[in-house]
């Protein structure tokens, strides 16, 4: 069920008609409020169903701001919105979102647009944040978590991040440190799903983004963060409840705390006498609990227009998005892995890997057949899961010297040291699906260039053309 | 020029002039005034707004820079209507502009001040931006060639934006040889500056074009084989003069060898409603970020009770009727109930617009009508809506479809108000249009 499509009942004050037989029914309520009161998920799931969806913000590391060529942490003049300033569009945030929308199996679009989404608030400088909304980088996709829960996706959206509004003394102070950071939004559909299950598939698309090195996933400054919609009905009913958006929750454990949270709030509400509309609410850190911030309806004001500044790209596909080089995602996997293991929750060990499996995909896109390309190939050729199974200690020693080196001498020297050292790392032998064939890639590239240039030959206005197709 | 200044008013603010200038380049030592939304920096472009009053740009706009580079030496700030919503001159926060030759009367906008400082001879050329007709109107009044290039040949970095699909930089000038250097100019700012926003590159237009101009003009027919469509429906909404006129132009490009074909146009009132609400739209969209208090009106903020007060008072005290007005329209066409389809419908209509500029430029070179329908609007007086709508239909087909125009002045109309013949040329075909100007001034014929 598509989660917006709940919004056409948010005018209708009562419950809907098939639902009254439940809560008409005595047994039915009774029976719910001792589930309510005992907190039984077990028996919950018997009596309600529980819908998710969830909305990932990851912040894509590439260096620099998305429309504006300054440092991440300083701001250019599309961040601050000096009338005039023109955004330039970073590829390297494309190619990121392509390579995470590939490794999650989805469909890349073929182009891809932005549009401005206008809505009235301080924290943003422009007056509208530039995002994706017709035109996505991806859509389709699913992910897989390691018990075998799938959750699918919608889409996903490359955006600019706001900024951030603090109240002063007098007023409003503004903080444009982050403004315009470079956003990948994922977008899951809405499934049942029990908040353990959403906060797995959280997780999961964390590590993915990490071994794509898409994102360093750096929780605590912010770089992921997570929008949990929910949603409730009475087991066997049509339809959806209105749904609790709980926005931009930081870490896997506030997620659960959150969906927990406000999954027994709905319980309890389908007990009430009338609906409640749609709602927004934030994430308290301190408290543990869940802050009203305003009911939904304001999503009406938004106001969408294709951005006529920034061109429409072109589907961005390297040679090493599509050919082997998915395998190489599958195996920082399983590094990362064997690094969980050796570690344990060392903090070093998200910035280890990232480092890693940066330098990696950086030599692997300048050069598809360089030298990083060699070394993993001749790494992972001499990968031997047998005898990894047969004897952990040795990789695990393998392991502890990777990330010796990775600190002592820089990257570039671990990379080259890789070669020759058989370390052995198989977990699990799930494999993923290729979502594209390269050749055929090719070949579907090479029309889409000749479509193009036809249209510019027929005379097109190239903002009639960047704003109709 | 402060001692010319004072009895048109096309002046905002004047440079202090410091340190060396430039003496190389093809435009070396040319003074020129800019439209003030132009970034020069360290000045302050005000858009015509008091919104804008205390923005200071940070750097030179590639267009400014371009021209710094060939020599030219930028000496001030124009007026201008204010965010360039107007078609007379008259929407200045800091007062209207006046013709410089025709006392009571207004040099047409929304270039207004650009236009008036040139025929005034305060400056050797000037820079304006055509958004639906911005630059061609003042000239046309004004007795100049203004040239609106094809839509995305000049990069929009550094300008206060108004409608991002269809603003376009662009000039003023005496001459058309001096329109081609000072196209090329503007159109090779700095390297790798903006590169996706300025699509082609001209560097050598000026040279070529003016050799050419002046080889065509030296010939006995120097418009042998251009065919040139007429589209004689659009110069219906035209006063007497303007119609007589133009007729007169028809017979002296037949005289210069040009075939004269009738180019068979319905009135382009879709284009028209196109053009409104495309502008409209995005007009709100640009205004948006216009929050007084982090543009320097913060003491004036602190008043108000909320941020959404603070807006919602600056905006009302800071800007213009017809920005808000062109801001609310455009609000209005993007929510409910239609969500931007009617934004959509509008872009199908442009889509429709430039298929029937490429059809027929299949078979022309140029398509030539008058620039303005009447004589340049008395102060005070509001034109009249006939006057308004026939004006509409003449400027906006070109903008619409972002195909490069030129109004080139033609001095006959009876009443002896000037008035200019607007060249429409296919996209970046200003190498082409160019030469056919300079060589019609050759030879004499304006």
């Amino acid at each position: 069920m598509d989660i917006e499509s709940t919004d056409q009942t948010s005018s209708t004050a009562s419950w809907p008609m098939d639902w009254r037989p439940f809560q008409e029914n005595v047994a039915w309520r009774v029976a719910l409020g001792k589930v309510i009161e005992a907190r039984d998920e077990q028996r919950l799931s018997e009596l309600c169903e529980v819908w998710m969806g969830l909305e990932i913000h990851l912040r894509l590391d590439t260096g620099r701001k998305l429309f504006c060529d300054v440092p991440q942490g300083q701001a250019g003049w599309v961040d601050m919105g000096y009338p005039g300033a023109l955004p330039s569009m970073d590829p390297k945030a494309q190619a990121l979102a392509t390579r995470l929308g590939i490794a999650l199996g989805a469909q890349i679009g073929a182009r891809m647009g932005f549009e401005r989404k206008r809505y009235a608030y301080p924290d943003l400088s422009k007056g509208y944040q530039t995002t994706q909304k017709a035109r996505c980088v991806w859509t389709g996709g699913r992910i897989e978590c390691i018990d075998g829960f799938v959750m699918p996706l919608e889409r996903a959206q490359i955006e600019e991040d706001a900024a951030r509004v603090r109240r002063g003394v007098d007023g409003f102070e503004m903080d444009f440190e982050r403004a315009g950071a470079p956003l990948l939004e994922v977008v899951g559909a809405c499934i049942q799903m029990t908040p353990e299950q959403a906060v797995a598939c959280s997780k999961t698309l964390w590590r993915e983004s990490i071994h794509c090195a898409a994102s360093l996933g750096l929780i605590e400054e912010g770089w992921f963060k997570t929008d949990i919609n929910i949603s409730i009905k009475p087991k066997g009913a049509a339809g959806l409840g209105e749904r609790v958006e709980v926005k931009g929750v930081g870490s896997f454990e506030f997620c659960k705390v959150a969906a927990v949270d406000r999954m027994w709030a709905l319980a309890g509400e389908l007990l009430d006498s009338a609906p409640r509309p749609a709602r927004t609410m934030g994430f308290d850190e301190v408290k543990m609990v869940c802050i009203p911030m305003r009911e939904k309806g304001q999503d009406h004001a938004y106001k969408f227009l294709p951005d006529g500044d920034l061109a429409t790209r072109e589907a961005c596909l390297l040679e090493t998005h599509c050919s082997g080089w998915l395998q190489t995602v599958e195996k920082l996997c399983r590094i990362d892995q064997a690094l969980a293991d050796e570690l344990g929750e060392d903090p070093r060990k998200t910035r280890v890997l990232s480092m890693v499996s940066s330098a990696f995909w950086e030599d692997l896109d300048r050069k598809p057949s360089g030298f990083a390309a060699q070394a993993l190939r001749a790494f992972f050729e001499k990968m031997d899961p047998s005898a990894w199974r047969a004897d952990p200690a040795s990789a695990a020693k393998a392991l502890q010297w990777l990330v010796g080196a990775v600190d002592a001498q820089g990257i570039g020297r671990a990379l080259r040291s890789l070669q020759g050292r058989a370390v052995a790392i198989w977990f699990s032998t799930r494999r993923r699906r290729l979502a594209l064939r390269p050749t055929g890639i090719r070949r579907w590239h090479a029309r889409l260039c000749q479509s193009e240039w036809r249209r510019r030959r027929a005379g097109w206005h190239p903002a009639s053309g960047a704003l109709l197709s | 020029m402060a001692d010319a200044d004072p009895g048109i008013h096309a002046m905002e603010s004047l440079f202090d002039q410091g340190g060396a200038v430039g003496l190389q380049g093809p435009l070396a030592g040319l003074p020129f005034v800019a439209k003030s939304l132009f970034w020069i920096e360290g000045q302050k472009p005000t858009a015509g707004s008091k919104m804008l009053s205390r923005f200071r740009a940070p750097i030179d706009a590639p267009v400014i820079a371009g021209l710094r580079a060939a020599g030219a030496i930028p000496m001030g700030y124009a007026r201008m209507d204010e965010f360039a919503m107007g078609g007379d001159g008259s929407r200045c926060a800091w007062g209207e502009t006046l013709h410089p030759a025709k006392p009571g009367r207004l040099p047409g906008g929304s270039s207004s001040g650009s236009a008036a400082a040139l025929a005034a001879g305060m400056s050797m050329f000037s820079l304006g931006s055509d958004t639906g007709g911005s630059i061609r109107i003042p000239a046309s009044h004004c007795g100049l060639h203004g040239l609106k290039p094809t839509y995305g040949a000049l990069s929009r970095f550094g300008m206060v934006p108004y409608a991002f699909s269809l603003d376009c930089p662009g000039a003023f000038a005496k001459t058309a040889s001096d329109m081609a250097w000072i196209f090329e100019a503007m159109s090779s700012g700095p390297a790798g500056w903006d590169e996706r926003q300025a699509l082609r590159d001209h560097r050598g237009l000026g040279k070529a074009a003016t050799l050419e101009g002046r080889r065509l003009g030296a010939m006995d027919k120097p418009w042998a084989g251009v065919r040139i469509g007429i589209p004689w429906r659009w110069v219906e909404g035209c006063d007497q003069p303007a119609k007589e006129a133009f007729a007169s132009w028809v017979r002296t490009a037949g005289d210069m060898g040009a075939s004269v074909l009738d180019l068979d146009w319905e009135s382009p009132d879709e284009a028209v409603w196109a053009y409104y609400l495309l502008a409209s739209c995005e007009a709100q969209s640009s205004l948006a970020r216009y929050d007084p208090a982090r543009l320097g009106w913060q003491a004036e903020a602190r008043s108000a009770s909320s941020w959404e007060g603070a807006c919602r008072q600056g905006r009302s005290e800071l800007m213009g009727r017809e920005a808000k007005m062109r801001a609310l329209m455009g609000a209005m066409a993007l929510s409910e109930p239609s969500r931007g389809s009617l934004y959509a419908k509008a872009c199908g209509l442009r889509a429709a617009l430039c298929a029937r500029w490429a059809l027929a430029f299949e078979s022309l070179d140029l398509v030539a009508c008058p620039t303005c329908p009447g004589p340049a609007p008395w102060a005070g007086a509001p034109m009249s809506e006939e006057l308004e709508w026939a004006q509409d239909r003449l400027a906006i087909p070109a903008s619409l479809g972002g195909i490069c125009a030129l109004s080139a002045p033609w001095a006959k109309r009876s009443d002896g108000f000037d008035m200019g013949i607007q060249l429409c040329a296919p996209w970046h075909a200003e190498h082409r249009l160019l030469p056919l100007a300079i060589a019609a001034e050759c030879c004499g014929a304006y």
